[in-house]
């Protein structure tokens, strides 16, 4: 599957409004859950997933990105959401830069060659630096969702 | 202590094989990079022509390896079989992961 079809305007948020970590992880999934209508009672359990899941290993891969990931077995698909936090989240990466660009992934318990091929088309994209700057100054969700186009692996 | 020559610039290559389930995701991923880093010598992972280095997690996330994936590693520096072995202790454990 091509995993860019997993972003539009709807599966971005150009500016978090919550800047400490948990909170931030937070509101990634609920905006989510609101997008795709998943019960209450999911939304809280990815989210204790996410956070427990951060508590084993913090997902910043560096230079600013993290990667924060649950997997749940009433997943069908694989679920993506891309923010920005331009103030930048301590998210205790291993290089100690703050966090600026979070891709969110939700991940079915099946597959999970699926769940490392997206992981692939991810750092694919947040290892351009190019990348990462544009990100930063997009202005809009169309800018954004531009750059996956622009920076994305061709073939997927 | 001075190495001699020879031992600085020696190079060790082996096959890494991915045994667990969930294959080279996150959290494994994360494993390489550390134990990469506690040694001074160059290590780059590499799948068919894909080369990354192995001290770099958004590089060892490229690899998007899968279980029964079977990668190479070469490491060049005074470390260098240590490092190997470590890497290839690490892979066979499957990361303390479901197998």
């Amino acid at each position: 599957m091509s995993f860019r079809r997993l972003f539009d305007e709807q599966h971005v948020i150009l500016e978090i409004q919550n800047h400490t970590k948990d909170e931030a992880l937070r509101e990634m999934v609920e905006h989510l859950g609101k997008i795709h209508r998943f019960p209450k009672k999911r939304v809280e359990a990815l989210v204790e997933a996410i956070l427990d899941r951060e508590a084993q290993g913090a997902t910043g891969i560096g230079k600013g990105v993290a990667l924060p990931h649950a997997k749940h077995p009433e997943l069908k698909q694989i679920y993506a959401l891309l923010a920005r936090c331009s103030e930048g989240l301590d998210f205790n990466a291993a290089d100690h830069q703050p966090v600026h660009v979070l891709f969110l992934v939700l991940s079915p318990e099946t597959n999970p060659e699926e769940h490392i091929k997206f992981l692939r088309w991810i750092s694919y994209i947040a290892r351009q630096k190019d990348f990462r700057s544009f990100f930063l100054q997009a202005r809009n969700v169309e800018e954004a969702l531009g750059l996956l186009d622009e920076f994305g692996p061709r073939e997927d | 202590m001075d190495p001699g020559p020879g031992k600085e610039e020696e190079v060790v290559e082996a096959d890494l094989v991915l045994v667990n389930r969930q294959g080279l995701h996150a959290r494994p991923s994360q494993m390489v990079v550390k134990t990469a880093n506690d040694f001074a010598s160059k290590i780059e992972i590499s799948r068919d022509d894909q080369v990354v280095d192995a001290k770099s997690i958004m590089g060892v996330m490229m690899l998007a390896a899968e279980k029964g994936t079977v990668l190479k590693v070469r490491a060049q520096g005074p470390d260098a079989r240590e490092a190997v072995q470590a890497l290839k202790e690490l892979f066979a454990s499957g990361f303390g992961e479901e197998i």
